[in-house]
């Protein structure tokens, strides 16, 4: 196949994406009221209850937990179409299959960067100022979205089972966000036990949080080798799984 | 005039006649019951139960002590275990319930649910009561570690009280959220709608309940959502059962009375919406 034909049919395929998940009001206005409620009200309150900078010390950590709960639906349809009742639809489509893929990847991450505007949008206005610095935090946020996209869908396509897909994989999500230190500093982490401790602080979330909060200067620490992991992790998990999608899905 | 000897005679009837009601009331809602549980059982599998048992310890081991650490409150870990324990029960009823609802009256099987011989009042009251009593197991070991971390631990029968007291406010609890959910799904005919407003009424009964935070930490304008919020009464009462410091916990007098006035308030809109929106339309 021309190669300029396939990509402007994968971009047909992403508006086609796009128009499926924007049309439908009630996930674009729950991710909208969502992402504000988490500032508004669970990082006003604990700001209170703790410190006041912790409002700031979170929106990061908010902001990077997106990249593993806002894949899983875009991601979780895919079951539907491609493995599921519009299995022959997606399979005579004139496009390389791993496009299906990508195409969810992309929409994905377009969910991670509206909400995170929204909640970076949220902080600004409970703060009273601006900062754009915070804009910073969508970046390793979107890098880690796509990794997480991936893993979703190879689960998605070893499983085959929708029921099961959408009950393991938003427990998955809830652990990744919760066994990070995307909600509290690593020195609340104290009364964990040391091996626990270091699976949070090389979880991908945690990275993610920390290199945007060291940027931002809310957390001091050495940010070459945050990245230097996040880099290994994510490709560690990235380059083998698009193969295997890749190779499985053309088969 | 009416004779003495027929008086007791009609008495005998009238109470055959209620008796014949409750009987019928009864076999009702359990056949509704049982017809929630066929529907719930495929949600409720071994899959589902690790998945939920996985993310109530992590939030135990993990969220509710690095929180408890950041906070200045003195022996905060003890008031948001059962804070987080108790969000995830109604996380998982009000899903569940809204699942069994969506599933029995907007998807493929509503033809069959509408031509069931059942009200459909009772049809909503006894798939709630259902769920509620099927999610019930799933937590008794953390109320009862619960119970026998609070202050009534020193003897067998409060520990056991403290058990059976959670459990019944769990099954009522249950019948406000079912009565809230039925109240949402009678009034809104649009899917997207009705999917929108459900989940962001759960989002918004999560973040402004006191699982996570007392009441007197709430900013001013907040605190009024969170006083008419029916989690945080059916949490506060349960905290208070469990013996938490008062001092950072509403009146339990004042909590029982909303909670009592929701539970019935819902079960009456329940009742009598089933009756004027649902019999010949829609379901519940």
């Amino acid at each position: 196949m021309n190669p300029l034909i396939a990509f402007y049919r994968i971009l047909l395929m992403t508006r086609i994406g796009f128009t499926t998940w924007f049309r439908t009001q009630e996930i674009l206005v729950s991710i909208f009221v969502s992402s504000i409620l988490y500032i508004a009200v669970f990082g006003l309150i604990f700001s209170r209850l703790s410190y006041p900078g912790y409002i700031a010390y979170i929106v990061p950590g908010v902001v990077s937990t997106y990249s593993a709960m806002l894949p899983i639906y875009p991601v979780g349809t895919l079951i539907h179409i491609a493995m599921g009742r519009g299995g022959y639809y997606a399979y005579v489509m004139p496009v390389p299959r791993w496009s299906i893929v990508a195409v969810r990847i992309i929409v994905s991450l377009v969910l991670v960067v509206i909400a995170s505007i929204n909640t970076i949008a949220s902080y600004w206005i409970l703060a009273g100022y601006p900062n754009p610095a915070l804009l910073i935090a969508i970046l390793p946020a979107a890098t880690l979205t796509i990794s997480i996209s991936l893993i979703y869908a190879s689960l998605a396509y070893i499983m085959r089972d929708v029921p099961r897909y959408f009950t393991l994989i938003p427990s998955l999500s809830t652990i990744l966000s919760i066994a990070s230190t995307a909600y509290y500093p690593p020195a609340s982490l104290s009364y964990v036990p040391s091996i626990l401790k270091e699976i949070i602080e090389i979880n991908p979330i945690s990275l993610s949080a920390d290199i945007s909060r060291i940027l931002l200067g809310v957390l001091d620490g050495e940010i070459t080798i945050k990245i230097a992991i996040l880099a290994i992790e994510l490709t560690m998990i990235s380059i083998p799984l698009s193969m295997v999608l890749t190779r499985k899905l053309e088969f | 005039m009416m004779s003495s000897s027929t008086i007791p005679r009609e008495g005998s009837q009238s109470h055959e006649a209620r008796g014949y009601l409750l009987a019928s009331i009864a076999r009702y809602i359990s056949r509704s019951g049982a017809l929630a549980s066929f529907f719930a059982k495929p949600i409720l599998s071994r899959t589902y139960v690790a998945s939920l048992n996985a993310v109530v310890l992590v939030q135990i081991l993990v969220f509710a002590l690095a929180l408890s650490q950041l906070v200045r409150v003195e022996g905060y870990y003890r008031y948001l275990v059962p804070g987080v324990v108790l969000l995830s029960f109604y996380t998982t009823i009000y899903s569940l319930i809204d699942n069994i609802f969506f599933f029995a009256t907007r998807a493929e099987v509503y033809l069959y649910t509408y031509i069931l011989p059942l009200p459909r009042y009772m049809l909503a009251i006894g798939f709630t009561l259902a769920v509620g009593i099927m999610c019930i197991p799933l937590y008794i070991p953390y109320i009862a570690f619960l119970a026998l971390a609070s202050p009534h631990a020193g003897s067998p029968t409060g520990v056991l009280i403290s058990i059976a007291s959670i459990a019944a406010m769990m099954v009522i609890f249950s019948i406000a959220v079912g009565g809230l959910l039925a109240s949402i799904y009678m009034s809104i005919k649009s899917n997207w709608r009705l999917l929108l407003a459900v989940f962001l009424l759960s989002d918004i009964l999560q973040r402004f309940s006191t699982a996570y935070y007392p009441l007197s930490y709430f900013p001013e304008v907040y605190r009024y959502i969170a006083i008419a919020n029916p989690v945080t009464h059916f949490i506060n009462l349960s905290l208070t059962t469990i013996g938490i410091d008062p001092t950072l916990l509403i009146d339990p007098g004042f909590s029982a009375a909303i909670f009592v006035a929701y539970v019935l308030g819902f079960s009456a809109i329940t009742i009598l919406g089933a009756q004027k929106f649902a019999e010949g339309g829609r379901l519940v």
